[in-house]
């Protein structure tokens, strides 16, 4: 799984549709964030975009979710390059540049 | 925990009958749950609520070779961490520590075999719980669909725990899975497995703030167990940290916080119990699922690429919705009508049994009508949630709410409200039902409270009625748009307008809670199973009768009772004179014409009585006074003519003691009493008591008008009806109707809580009376001040 070299972290309300990445951080103490480490999405775990805006779909492992943008801002990820991603049939992946984020 | 199981607490004072067992259901939702529990319980399940919260408690029943054993539902839940009443009841119920609510002896745990890792995480919870337990892994046929292989004996290993493969939608592995549950509850052992190992840090934080509690005296005596410590350390502001509180007071929080402290090493704690629990999910998978290198995009993936897309996928909503309410409205008619029908048949009946009299009255007006005006809205619930267990059984409804999610963010709601609201055009009862979908209790409870704004069926004759007597139907815009149809749209628009800052308020100043938390998962789509729709619409229908049927029944007796007494003899005496006086008349002009007619039929020596009673009886009579044809001779045409304008004066009569008697009644001081207040509205003190009469159902105004402005049977198409309005007069001679006064009647009723089985399912829902007395108060507020201001400005206007 080759990684674009000069990327680094991104939350994941601003990566677009189609995105996959690894969840490298999940901040935040709220209901939302807990309800969501519950359910899969934690640090090292694979995470899609399959619908982006708000709601955005997201699917985590076997897990489909529904969830609206600003519980997403507290989580972080590591996107990689979905061409080569076996997980890449459900959102025809646009060619979207990754951009790094101030926080990077 | 601390690397071993905790033994329940309370397993020695567990009540020990061997005849029977309670058990309790528990799993994620969109599991199969309801169908594991439906397949295991068949008809046998009773719903109620769990005293003091909005918790559905659903039990049923099953037997195994020689004990009966009692299943517990529990809501679907995805973590035992408590963020909601519906998880706090859950805790409880597994703990021994819900009220009325006897210790289970075991706790089966329903497993979706397609989404094994996410669904073992609630298991790792449960089984710490250390009650005996069995897994049930359905949804066998995904995995297998996905060519995933599970080892399911080698998962009973590594749980310590008997799991039996099963795949509630075809009944299959049922038996089996009952057997499991003999097994265990015969032989109750300890489960003991390799459970996850938190870090040292936590577990030091955990044991520090044990012995610390065990020094202090919680209130009420209620000494939290061990599972409650660990969720409360870990679920920050969850309910159980607020028991904690509660119990321990100050000294108890200052120990949680230094447990925390300790415990999170600066991380945090949900992370690091999320984190130990899936470490040890994986290893267990690792050992015992194997999965295809590459998985296919499987069938819900393609469906989803269209239904879940913003043109498509919007449009194949629109046209759902389209064919949920056409149906609501076309293939309910028959079925209403039908009842209606039978009702009014069966009022007949009784009427014929009865002496006439107030019994009779009761009876036929105010019981059989009362439950004829519940049941007939049993076809639209039943249709409604025909369509709502499809679409939820199938899968589509989160996918719908994803769709509208955006739309009702606007007005601080979420998707989930949309069929809710949605189903409330067409009746506000199975609107407010449907709203048990909501999983967050503050958006459920304003989508509850504005659902009745929205413009229900039974408004709609009341809106007929009015703008085909008032409202002019002209064209306008070069003939495209008729007024009256605009007048209609406008009375539906008014409801969902006023919806939109009466839920932005409720959100603002009563329902605050953590804004727009908006989340759901997408389950696989699968085929409905026949079984769980017809329980589900079953189960819908008989709650609606029970409750709603018996406060719907006792409002109308209440409303019958207000209009009947009090019977004043002085007026049904001088109208009894007035009946003579025509029937004395009537013989007089008409004797010596049918002598001549039919002398042996009608001969001298028949009373005036027996007179009427033959002519009635007249088959010849009655056949041409309805065929006027030129074959008539002049003898029996006047006789006919005559005969006619007896009926029908005393049918006037009929009508007009009738509008007298109301008018005197209860029912009629109250309109004429509260007729100032009503003054600014436009209204007199008959269209004000009509207002009172139709509090139990809107359509209710028609047939009290109609009372009032002495028509024998009023409904909307009536020309009659609606003549009777337009001539209808104030006291000083002006018209009593204007435009003003039916936009204002009209703005009045699309706003009013005037139903009360809305009222009644509100309480029920809610499970307080809290909630549909403030619905009835805002509404009504809102209605009058809405109607008085449209009277105004329309008066304004120059439509007075």
């Amino acid at each position: 799984m080759k990684r674009i070299d000069n990327v680094s972290f991104m939350r994941l309300n601003e990566c677009t549709e189609g995105t996959a990445g690894v969840v490298a951080n999940i901040g935040g103490t709220c209901r939302a964030t807990a309800r969501l480490l519950e359910m899969g999405l934690i640090p090292g775990e694979t995470v899609r975009i399959l619908r982006g805006g708000c709601p955005a779909i997201l699917q985590v492992g076997e897990t489909r979710l529904c969830v609206r943008a600003n519980h997403l801002s507290d989580i972080t990820v590591e996107p990689f390059n979905s061409a080569f991603s076996h997980e890449a049939d459900f959102v025809e992946f646009q060619e979207t540049p990754l951009i790094a984020t101030s926080d990077a | 925990m601390n690397g071993t199981n905790t033994p329940r607490e309370n397993s020695a004072n567990r009540p020990s009958s061997p005849q029977s067992y309670r058990i309790a259901l528990i799993g994620n939702p969109n599991t199969g749950k309801t169908t594991l529990f439906n397949a295991l319980t068949g008809l046998n399940q009773r719903v109620g609520n769990y005293p003091g919260v909005t918790v559905e408690r659903k039990v049923g029943r099953f037997t195994l070779s020689d004990s009966a054993v009692e299943v517990i539902d529990l809501p679907g839940s995805y973590s035992l961490a408590a963020r909601s009443p519906d998880e706090m009841v859950l805790n409880d119920v597994l703990l021994g520590k819900q009220k009325g609510e006897p210790p289970i002896d075991l706790a089966l745990v329903i497993v979706d075999a397609s989404n094994l890792r996410r669904n073992l995480y609630l298991l790792s919870q449960i089984l710490e719980l250390g009650l005996p337990t069995v897994v049930a892994l359905n949804m066998i046929d995904l995995a297998n669909a996905k060519q995933w292989r599970i080892d399911a004996a080698g998962l009973s290993n590594a749980l310590g725990v008997p799991v039996v493969e099963v795949c509630a939608r075809r009944n299959q592995g049922v038996d089996r899975l009952k057997e499991a549950i003999g097994e265990s509850l015969r032989t109750p052992q300890q489960t003991s497995y390799p459970a996850p190992t938190f870090p040292e840090a936590f577990q030091e934080g955990f044991n520090q703030f044990k012995t610390q509690l065990e020094k202090l005296e919680p209130k009420e005596n209620d000494r939290l167990c061990d599972i409650e410590l660990f969720h409360a350390m870990i679920d920050e502001g969850g309910y159980i940290e607020q028991r904690l509180a509660r119990r321990y007071g100050m000294e108890g929080g200052e120990a949680l916080r230094q447990a925390r402290e300790v415990a999170s090493q600066g991380q945090s704690l949900a992370a690091i119990e999320t984190k130990t629990r899936y470490d040890w999910i994986a290893r267990i998978i690792d050992e015992n699922l194997v999965q295809p290198e590459k998985a296919a995009a499987s069938f819900s993936d393609r469906i989803d690429r269209i239904l879940t897309h913003r043109v498509w996928g919007t449009l194949i909503f629109l046209g759902v919705m389209v064919v949920i309410f056409q149906s609501i409205y076309s293939w309910a008619m028959p079925f209403m009508e039908g009842i209606e029908e039978g009702v009014a048949f069966l009022g007949a009946w009784a009427g014929s049994l009865l002496p006439e009299g107030a019994l009779r009255s009761l009876v036929v007006d105010g019981a059989i009508a009362g439950v004829g005006a519940v049941i007939v809205f049993v076809p639209q619930i039943a249709i409604l949630f025909l369509f709502i267990a499809i679409l939820e059984d199938c899968g589509y409804m989160p996918r719908a709410a994803y769709l509208m999610d955006r739309l009702l963010a606007f007005c601080g709601l979420s998707g989930r409200s949309f069929i809710p609201l949605a189903s409330s055009f067409a009746c506000a009862v199975p609107g407010v039902m449907a709203t048990r979908t909501i999983e967050d209790r503050s958006d459920r409870f304003v989508t509850i409270l504005v659902a009745p704004l929205m413009s229900c069926s039974a408004r709609l004759p009341v809106y007929l009625i009015f703008i085909a007597a008032f409202i002019p139907s002209t064209t306008i815009l070069g003939g495209w748009l008729n007024l009256q149809g605009i007048t209609l749209l406008a009375m539906y628009l008014v409801g969902v307008i006023v919806a939109i800052p009466v839920a932005l308020l409720l959100r603002g100043f009563v329902f605050r809670s953590e804004s727009s938390s908006f989340m759901l998962e997408m389950p696989s789509y699968k085929i409905p199973s026949p079984r769980s729709v017809a329980l589900y619409i079953f189960e819908r229908v008989m709650a609606f009768l029970q409750r709603a049927g018996v406060i719907i029944f006792c409002a109308a007796i209440v409303i019958w009772a207000l209009s009947y007494f009090p019977r004043s003899e002085a007026i049904i005496s001088s109208f009894d004179a007035a009946r003579w006086q025509t029937v004395a008349s009537f013989s007089i002009d008409a004797r010596p014409f049918l002598a001549e007619w039919n002398p042996d039929r009608y001969h001298f020596r028949l009373s005036d009585e027996e007179l009427i009673a033959v002519l009635e009886e007249d088959d010849a009579l009655t056949v041409f006074v309805s065929e006027d044809d030129a074959s008539t001779n002049d003898l029996e045409a006047a006789i006919a003519a005559m005969w006619q304008s007896h009926l029908e004066t005393v049918a006037r009569l009929n009508a007009e003691e009738a509008g007298e008697l109301v008018r005197n009644s209860y029912l009629g001081r109250m309109g004429r009493w509260i007729e100032p207040a009503v003054a600014p509205l436009g209204w007199d003190w008959r269209i004000g008591m009509g207002a009172i009469a139709s509090f139990p159902a809107r359509e209710v105004i028609i047939a009290t008008l109609g009372t009032i402005f002495n028509l024998a049977d009023a409904d909307e198409d009536s020309i009659d009806l609606r003549n009777a309005l337009q001539n209808a007069v104030r006291e000083d001679g002006r018209p009593l109707f204007s435009i003003a006064v039916a936009l204002s009647i009209m703005v009045f009723f699309a706003l009013c809580s005037q139903c009360v089985s809305t009222l009644a399912v509100i309480r029920r829902e809610t499970n307080t009376w809290r909630w549909p007395i403030f619905s009835f108060v805002y509404m009504t507020l809102l209605a009058y001040l809405g109607a008085m201001a449209v009277y105004q400005l329309a008066s304004l206007a120059g439509l007075g």
